[in-house]
């Protein structure tokens, strides 16, 4: 079943189009990544699919119409988006209790929440919070009434890698709860390591859809091993049957440290697809 | 419309004013220069009911507006507003909780005046009641300038200059017969004559009630306007 569906989307803002004729669907349950870089359209198809711009062409979440939801829908998705604000001169547990009272969520949900976030001092003023532990109390509010669809705009952008890592630990677990997650990003590591599936967009287009390490596989032309040797030495030979002895002769005179298949990653099928990097 | 998101909005709104201290001064200001002025001029004959009549339309008036207005803006500068439009709160459910805040506390304390009058209790009803309309619509008006503007210093920009047009007009009507006669069909114009103990009129209520409704129709404009953001 799918949670997202989109077909021929398009958008534009002062006749410049962002997003041109964008189709893809999100399954129930997954983790869906879209990479692109700064400008790409990732935050604006998020808007839209959240019922905070208008667009052509159709697009459902749950089944129903973004272009008309019912304000019920706001019950069943949680937002994380890098414009998400939160009340700096009340407490942590005051941020989180306003929206637990919107939504008949008790006390003790609240604490967990927070808990499960690594928020623990939630006493503290969210003025006074980090800019990770800011964005931990926006996180630990998106989950509090259990969203179906979790939107995810940039989640670890900025954040330092142990705090990053956090956050990446506790979307598999909300994935193996069943929440569908959307998140765009434009950290190839990061979408590798989550997603289930991807789509790589450049200039309001998907130049690629689909599972990151088919994707990878896809556009391993070149087809090389690399063999890492004990004297500190990188070697790299095209993986095919004439060079088997060669390969050998490495393993024969115990040189070889490691030896890894070279596919590209994502950064370097996105920049052989569009000539841009990801991370700008 | 829930009741638990106007309640849970309204404590929020308690938590968060008292840790703002501008918010704070602006409803005690009026009332304390009523207060020193009535003091220092203590023994002049009418001197006293002038300074609260003064003095209260400007609470009345000046104050609601530019709090609400400073209020809804920080919320939209922060983002704030927009997380609590997309987790299924109204206009209606907002405003009765920001607007029953600020129409509390400006009555709370617009209740000083009542200190300096010898008012009998019927005229400190009628006080209060005028206070209390007064209130609503100039917060419904500040509302209106919130919403429409982008970041809490432009708020405050124009909750100045329009406060300050609101609040003196009353006052400078009582000088010059042309401003009195466009005072006449502002809400301020007809809150400033209640609250100086004059005769509430069908014709004052009419222009409160259109006051009220033509504020309310815009509010509602620009809160829309405030979930697309196209």
């Amino acid at each position: 079943m799918n949670s997202i569906c989109i077909k021929d989307i398009s958008k534009s803002f002062n006749q410049k189009q962002v997003l041109k004729n964008l189709s893809l669907t999100v399954s129930s349950g997954e983790i869906f990544g879209l990479l692109g870089p700064s400008g790409a359209g990732k935050t604006t198809l998020i808007k839209i699919l959240t019922g905070q711009l208008s667009y052509s062409g159709s697009a459902e979440i749950m089944g129903k119409s973004c272009d008309s939801l019912d304000r019920s829908i706001y019950s069943e998705i949680g937002m994380v988006m890098d414009n998400s604000g939160i009340y700096e001169r009340l407490t942590c547990y005051d941020n989180m209790m306003l929206f637990a009272k919107f939504n008949n969520v008790k006390k003790d949900v609240v604490v967990n929440a927070l808990k499960r976030v690594g928020l623990t001092d939630v006493k503290l003023s969210a003025e006074k919070l980090s800019k990770g532990m800011k964005q931990r109390l926006i996180l630990a509010r998106a989950l509090l009434h259990h969203p179906k669809i979790l939107f995810l705009d940039e989640p670890t952008s900025g954040l330092d890698p142990a705090t990053a890592n956090e956050i990446h630990r506790l979307l598999l677990e909300l994935k193996a709860d069943g929440t569908t997650i959307f998140l765009t990003t434009h950290n190839m590591i990061e979408a590798h390591k989550l997603c289930n599936h991807i789509a790589l967009l450049n200039e309001g287009h998907i130049v690629e859809f689909g599972i990151p390490d088919d994707i990878c596989r896809k556009y391993n032309k070149e087809n090389m091993i690399s063999i890492l040797c004990r004297d500190g030495k990188t070697v790299t030979i095209i993986n095919k049957p004439e060079n088997a002895t060669q390969i050998a002769s490495y393993f024969a005179e115990e040189k070889v440290e490691a030896i890894h298949s070279s596919e590209p990653n994502l950064e370097t099928v996105f920049m052989s697809l569009t000539g841009r990097e990801l991370d700008i | 419309m829930h009741v638990q998101n106007i309640t849970a909005l309204f404590y929020k709104q308690i938590k968060d004013s008292l840790k703002n201290t501008p918010v704070l001064v602006l409803f005690i200001v009026f009332p304390i220069i009523a207060l020193v002025m009535t003091q220092a001029m203590k023994g002049q004959a009418g001197m006293d009911s002038l300074f609260v009549s003064m003095f209260s339309t400007m609470h009345c008036v000046f104050t609601p507006i530019m709090a609400t207005s400073s209020i809804i803006a920080e919320e939209k500068e922060k983002n704030t507003l927009r997380v609590l439009f997309l987790s299924n709160v109204t206009l209606k459910e907002y405003l009765l909780s920001i607007g029953g805040f600020v129409l509390l506390a400006n009555l709370i304390t617009g209740s000083i005046f009542l200190l300096f009058t010898e008012y009998s209790v019927k005229q400190s009803l009628i006080f209060m009641a005028s206070l209390a309309i007064g209130s609503l619509i100039s917060l419904v008006l500040g509302a209106c300038l919130g919403l429409y503007s982008k970041n809490a210093a432009a708020a405050s920009g124009m909750a100045i200059s329009i406060g300050m047009i609101f609040a003196f007009m009353p006052m400078l009507a009582n000088f010059n017969s042309g401003i009195e006669a466009i005072s006449k069909f502002t809400f301020s114009g007809q809150i400033s004559y209640f609250l100086a103990g004059k005769d509430v009129t069908v014709f004052g209520l009419i222009v409160l009630v259109i006051n009220f409704v033509l504020l309310f129709a815009i509010a509602t404009v620009l809160y829309s306007k405030s979930i697309k953001e196209d």
